[in-house]
Order: C-alpha cells, then structure tokens, then sequence
C-alpha cells in the first residue's frame, strides 16, 4: 500500500475540529493527525488530545546543570587553589549563593532553548508538508494514510470545510536523518574545537601572540629548596629594634664610656641639641618643630630602647645616626646624655 | 474565526443603542479584528519603507558611532590619561553609562516577562518592541566596562578559563557576580526574544521574496505551528518568563553591590540594591515609551500602539515615580540623620554645593515632573506628552547616576584626597555615541524583524470577545483551562 498525505486548509477552527472529528469516525489514529496553526489554539479547541511534552523536565535539567557549574565555580576552584581573600573562609556562603542562583538561571534557560529546538526537531531538513496560507489564518490539518483511503479522506475534509485540499507528494517530508546527522557533527564539532583549545590553554600547542608583559619588570617565583641566608645577616638591625624589649649589651656607664659620649655627643649631636643638650644649638633655630631639650624630666623617663632607636633611625627632622655611630658609641652617647641630667644641669 | 463569530452573534442580539457602545468598544485594542493578511501586511510594509527622514536617522547615528569606535581606538593608543579619570574620581562617565543603559535594559523584560506573568493583556503588541530595546541597551552597557578597562584587548581575563596564566577569577569579587549575572542577563534576554520570534519569523518568511525570504527562513528554523510546536514553545516562553524576572532583579542589584560593598561614604548603603532596581525600571519604562511613541509615528503602527498603551505605561511611570522617591528618602534620610562627617559633607554638595542645580534638576525631572502630570489621564492618554515627560525621566535618571558615580567619588573620609571629576572630551564623545548605538542599531533592527509580535496579536483577538451584562456591553477576555 503506497502512503501519501493530504493537507486540507480551513478558514476557521469550528470547521477544522469538525473535519477531524470525521477523521476519527474514519478510524484515523491520533498520530496520523497533525494540526499546524498560525495562532496557538488549545488541543481541546480542535477535539484533540493534549500533546505531553519533556520541557519542563528539560528546564529542570538544566538547572540541576547550572547548579553543578556554580558548584564548580565558587568550591571546586577554591578547594584546588585554596586562598584566602578579604578574611572570608575558602568557600563562603553568601557570595556563592550569588553566583549559584546566576548559574541555576543560565542554566536553565539556555537548556530550555535548546530543549525546544531538540524536541521539536529544529532546524526542519527536508521538505516539510507545509503551506504559506497557514500564516495567513488558515488551518492546516495533515493525514498520513493510504492511497486506498486518500478519496475518502479527502471527501472528508472538504465536507468539513476546507476551501482546498493538497496532495502532498513522495518528496515532502521531514528529513529527520539529516536532522539527527547535523546535531551529532554540530556537537563533533564543538567538542573538537573545545580540545584544541585546551592544547592551547596548556601550552600543549605554543603560538608566540605578541605581548608587552615580558617588557614589564618581572621575577620567577622562588624555587624550594631555598638557599640559607649569608652568615652575617640578621633579620634586624639588633635586637634593640625589637619594641618593649630592653636593648641588648648597653655599654656600662663607666668614666671612660662618659668621656667618650661627651666626645661623640660635641661631634653629632651639640650642633642642633647644644653643648648643655638642652636643645639650643647653633642650628636649633633652623627647625620646627625645635630640638629636644635633652636634660629635660620627659627625656630621661623614655626607656634606654627607645633612645637607642631614635639615635640609630633618627626622628622627623634628626638624621638618623646608625653611619656615624657604631652600636657601642651610640651607648656611649647614650650614657652621656643620661648624665647631663643627674649631673644637675 | 469561531470566537469571532461567536461575538458577533452575541451582539446581533443586543439593542440598537448596545450596538453603538459595543462599536464604540470595538475601536478598542484587540476588538477590531483585521484579517490576518491585513494585519501581516501592517507589519511587514513599513519594513520595506525607507524614507529620507530614516536616511538622515541612519547617517546621523552612524556617524555618531563611527566617532565612538574613532575615539575608543584614540583611547586605547593614548591610554586611559586622555580621560578626566584622575585621582580619587577613578569612576565617571564610563561607568555612569554602564549603570544607565543597564537600567535601560530592564524595562524590555519587564515589560514583556512581568506583564506576561501577571497576565496584562495589552501588553501583546509591545513586547517585542521592548525586548529589543532590552537587546541593545544591554549590548550597549556591555561594552562599557571594556571601555573603562584601558587595555580592552585583554577582557578575557575576566573570565573563569583553563589558562595558561594559572589564573582563576575570584568568585568572592562583586566584579565577577556582575559579570556572571550581565552574561545570564544578556544571553538569556536575546534567546527570550528569539523564542517568542519564531511565528512570527515563520509568518514573515511566507508573506516575503528575494534576500528577506532567504533570512527569514534561515531564521525560522522550519517553524510550521505543528500542535507540539506551539506546546512546547509556551511552555519554554513560560520556563523563561519566570526565570528571566528574577534574574533581572537580580542584575542591578548586583551592579548596585559594585558600589555598597565598597566603603566609600554615600555607597556604603543596604538600601542600594532595591533602590537601584526600581531607578532601573522607572528609566527604562521612560524609554520604552520614548520608542513606541517614535515607532508609532515613524512605522505607522497606529492600529497596534494604541492611546491605551500610553495610558498604561504612563501609569507604570507614576508609579515607578513614587516608588523612587521612596527609595531614595531612605537613602537620603539615614545618612542625613547620621550627620557622618563624610556623608554630610556630601549631601551638602548636593544641597547647596557646586551639585546642586544638578541635584534639583533631577529631583524635578524624577519627581516633580511626573507627580505633577501623570494623575492626569488625558496626559497620559497623549503620546507627545508622555515622550516629553520620559525624556525628562531620562535626563534626572541620567544625573541621578552621575550624581552616585563621579560627585560621590570625589568626597571621601580623606579631605586632602577630595577632587571634583569634569568630562574631557572623549568620554563626553564616546557616550554620545552610546546612545547614538542604542537608536542605530534599533532603526537597523526595524527594518530587517517584525517589531509587532502578530501571533501573540491574533492570539489576543481569538480570545478577546464581548459579552452582555444585564444592560451593558462589556469586554470579555477568555481564559480557557489546559
């Protein structure tokens, strides 16, 4: 039995619903029936059965997908690369959520596109039983049957009220071979491109791209095992540095240290704290704010430490002195001005 | 049709003076059906018709991009120094432009999603206008943060890839969150669009010959309006609908974090991002007024942008008014209380400082304005008034964005840090040819898609009738159950 298919265009519904409920009587199957519109109309509008379809399980599937990649995205990541950034935990909550609901949406909806194409078989191949009076606010019922039956349904179809019947030939069918042939080569294809451009992504592949960044001022990153540091280096300068800790090794205020602070203390510092060290040297009326006025009772409450690294770094306008004095000369100094208070200044 | 029958009839039983109200109900939107050849005709037509008013448009607007793409490339020469970006206001134009036109892009979704899920039927010819406006407003915006980059060439850094820099965005980022959420926003928007595209697609490749015939049916995909066809596409419609709303809410609440999760004083606010969705969409509804009123006039799409139109978004302005001015008491009235020194400092910018005929201007265009016409339904009936007032929208929705961006910028906790940002001349060009792109690329896309979504049209009309009541004629809409 040769098949064939016929296409009866109406101007309306009432008459469509009319012609397949004749169809029916004819003992026509549903899946032989096939209704195409300009306009959606309801199943129940044309005396059809609701069509079921797996969208909204599609959709659902796409989101379980979006949430995979936000998985992927804010823990996966950071559980491989763990950093920690602006006091957070590695994978915090609320910024995640965030990115996880963008994902979900992505996800979903871009799914649901491609479900719609996927379950309708788009893009149509082939030539599809069709007319162009369809979008123009006809009603297009197509039957597959048989050569033996097509009279019948035909006189079926125009007593329901179609203003023109097609006869649809051999040739005018879906293509859905080519269909499925294009969605397989389409997804060869992508899959392919996505590996090559792994091979590039890891270096696999090298192609020399032009780039300022080997202009900019740059270092490798240190590699283990990491060399000792030279014997005389010392994290600081002397553990005098080291804050609320009593300076080490002070030179004991002997005749001699004093003697040789009072040296010291005319060479560096009488210039600007003055011979009596109470801060009205030669120079003292060049600064502001003025020297320190070192016999006074503020000065000698400050611990030995602190003196120690003000001589060594200096403070504001003094210089620091560390060049000119070696540690044990800056105790002396030290020692001296001590003295210029107890020696009753 | 059947149901157009069925109206018929139950009008023929009607009196004669219940003929006349229901013929004067009929010259409403959806009761006046045409054929649906007619009405095919009604859209696909002016596609063709290009006058010399579009010509001038076209010129003028693609000049105005050209000197955008002439200027970006000067810019990226020179670099970002030929800007007025300076310490501290490292924020200006660009990003104000980014904050306003994505703004401009929520009202497209909001229109065609919120009003579909709320079922509000006259939004049927317009959703498609404004989804497009959504499109190219996005685009727009989402050139502008590879605009503020300096080194546009190196955007892909942004995204999370196997690289070989061994590089992995930080998720923990506000930046990255807005990325994430402008690609969903975006993509989801054009496959949206796209979606509720294919009928009509199908019914311009069938009403076309030549080259637009080629396109149309590239583009249709083979859509024929099988009965799975159409199931499964107002399912989809529907899956993206609800998806999509959120997900809008969601974008400028997240370019509203760009700014209050920093700690500059006037960012540092939790009321920012609902206060920065609803400035969105008061803006954005602007616009899509602004395009229906030009469509209308331009395209000759009278029978389908009707005065109801305008009288419903009109509303929706007056009411995305005052939901701003809320919104943005809160914002103003905390701080305010506070009297912070930073925040004081900067609402006394903006009340009595070098900002404040700005501050007034928008507080006149945003409040005022639209306090004072749109009780009216004669105004809001009108398109030439609606258009006059939404270029204001735009104007004070503009300055309130420059107001946040650069002027807030340029107070912070550090007076010694403080400075005052004025547009140089290639920002000031390169915006202009922002908004040149948005009208370029929407008088391009008029010609070449159907702007008037004629099945959801036709849908409407089948469903639409009108029934007695007693002594009165009245619109019926049917609402048939699955």
């Amino acid at each position: 039995m040769a098949k064939c298919a016929l296409l009866g265009l109406f101007p309306e519904v009432a008459s469509a619903a009319d012609a397949i409920e004749g169809l029916y009587s004819l003992d026509i199957p549903d899946g032989r029936i096939s209704v195409m519109s300009g306009t959606p109309y309801q199943a129940k509008m044309l005396g059809r059965p609701r069509v079921r379809t797996k969208m909204n399980l599609v959709s659902l599937g796409g989101a379980i997908l979006g949430v995979l990649l936000a998985l992927f995205l804010t823990a996966g990541i950071f559980l491989l690369y763990p950093l920690v950034q602006g006091g957070q935990p590695i994978v915090p909550i609320p910024p995640s959520l965030i990115v996880t609901f963008e994902a979900t949406m992505l996800g979903t909806m871009w799914v649901t596109f491609l479900g719609f194409l996927v379950l309708n078989r788009l893009p149509v191949f082939g030539r599809p039983a069709y007319d162009a009076r369809i979008t123009a606010g006809d009603i297009g019922v197509l039957v597959h049957t048989d050569e033996e039956a097509s009279p019948q349904v035909e006189q079926v179809l125009r007593e329901g009220g179609a203003h023109d019947v097609r006869r649809i030939e051999d040739g005018e069918w879906i293509n859905t071979g080519a269909w499925t042939r294009f969605v397989v080569a389409t997804g060869f294809v992508l899959i392919v491109l996505t590996g090559i451009s792994l091979l590039f992504f890891y270096d696999v592949l090298r192609i020399p791209f032009p780039t300022q960044m080997i202009h900019q001022d740059s270092i490798g990153y240190v590699e283990g095992p990491r060399l000792a540091a030279p014997a005389d280096a010392v994290p600081v300068q002397g553990p005098a540095l080291i804050n609320g800790r009593p300076a080490s090794g002070p030179v004991p205020a002997t005749d001699d240290s004093l003697q040789r602070g009072q040296v010291l203390f005319g060479i560096n510092c009488a210039l600007c704290h003055g011979e009596s060290g109470t801060g009205d040297g030669p120079l003292s009326e060049y600064f502001m704010p003025r020297p320190f006025d070192l016999a006074s009772e503020h000065v000698h409450n400050l611990p030995d430490d602190t003196f120690f690294v003000v001589v060594t770094q200096g403070l504001g306008p003094m210089p620091s002195l560390a060049e000119n004095l070696s540690p044990a000369e800056r105790w002396d100094v030290i020692n001296y001005v001590r003295s210029l208070r107890s020696g009753g200044e | 049709m059947s149901a157009r029958e069925i109206e018929g009839q139950s009008t023929q039983n009607a009196a004669p003076e219940d003929a006349a109200a229901a013929d004067r109900l009929r010259r409403r939107l959806l009761l006046d059906p045409r054929p649906v050849s007619r009405i095919s005709a009604d859209v696909l037509d002016p596609m063709d018709r290009t006058t010399a008013r579009f010509w001038v448009a076209f010129v003028i607007l693609g000049g105005l991009v050209a000197i955008w793409g002439v200027t970006w490339l000067y810019q990226m020469i020179w670099g970002i120094g030929i800007t007025g970006l300076n310490r501290p206001v490292m924020w200006a134009l660009y990003i104000v432009n980014f904050v306003y036109f994505i703004g401009i892009g929520h009202a497209g979704t909001f229109i065609s999603a919120a009003l579909r899920a709320l079922k509000i039927e006259w939004r049927r010819p317009i959703s498609r206008a404004a989804e497009m406006l959504t499109v190219f407003a996005l685009t727009t915006a989402a050139m502008f943060p590879l605009v503020h980059l300096g080194r546009a060439w190196k955007f892909y850094w942004l995204l999370p890839y196997p690289n070989q820099r061994q590089l992995w965005p930080s998720y923990h980022s506000p930046l990255l969150w807005d990325l994430t959420a402008i690609l969903t926003y975006l993509s989801c928007s054009i496959l949206f669009a796209y979606l509720s595209l294919f009928p009509d697609l199908a019914m311009a490749r069938d009403h076309t010959q030549g080259w637009r015939h080629v396109l149309y049916k590239t583009l249709a995909l083979g859509w024929r309006g099988t009965e799975r066809e159409w199931v499964t596409h107002k399912t989809a419609l529907n899956v993206f609908t609800y998806a999509i709303i959120p997900v809008m809410f969601s974008v400028h609440t997240i370019v509203s974090w760009d700014f209050a999760m920093a700690i500059q004083p006037g960012w540092h606010s939790t009321v920012f991002g609902p206060y920065f969705v609803i400035g969105a969409l008061f803006s954005g509804v602007g616009a899509v007024i602004m395009v229906l009123a030009i469509l209308r006039k331009t395209m000759r799409f009278g029978y389908f942008l009707r005065d109801e139109h305008f009288e419903g978004m009109g509303l929706f302005l007056l009411l995305l008014s005052m939901a701003w001015a809320y919104f943005y008491f809160n914002d103003y009235l905390v701080p305010w209380y506070g009297q912070g020194p930073a925040e004081k400092v900067i609402q006394e910018l903006l009340s009595h400082g070098w900002a404040a005929p700005l501050w007034f201007l928008m507080l006149f265009s945003n409040i005022v304005l639209p306090w004072a016409t749109l009780w009216s339904r004669r105004i809001r009936r009108s398109a030439g008034a609606l258009f006059f007032i939404s270029v204001f929208v735009q104007i004070g929705m503009y300055i309130e964005r420059y107001l946040i961006v650069p002027t807030t910028l340029g107070r912070n906790e550090l007076p010694f840090d403080w400075g005052i940002y004025v547009p140089h001349l290639p920002e000031s060009l390169i915006t202009l040819g922002a908004f040149a792109l948005v009208g370029f690329l929407y008088i391009l896309i008029s010609r070449i898609i159907p702007l008037i979504p004629v099945w959801e049209v036709l849908e409407g009309q089948v469903l639409h009738g009108l029934r007695r009541i007693g002594k009165a004629v009245v619109q019926t809409r049917a609402e048939p159950e699955e």
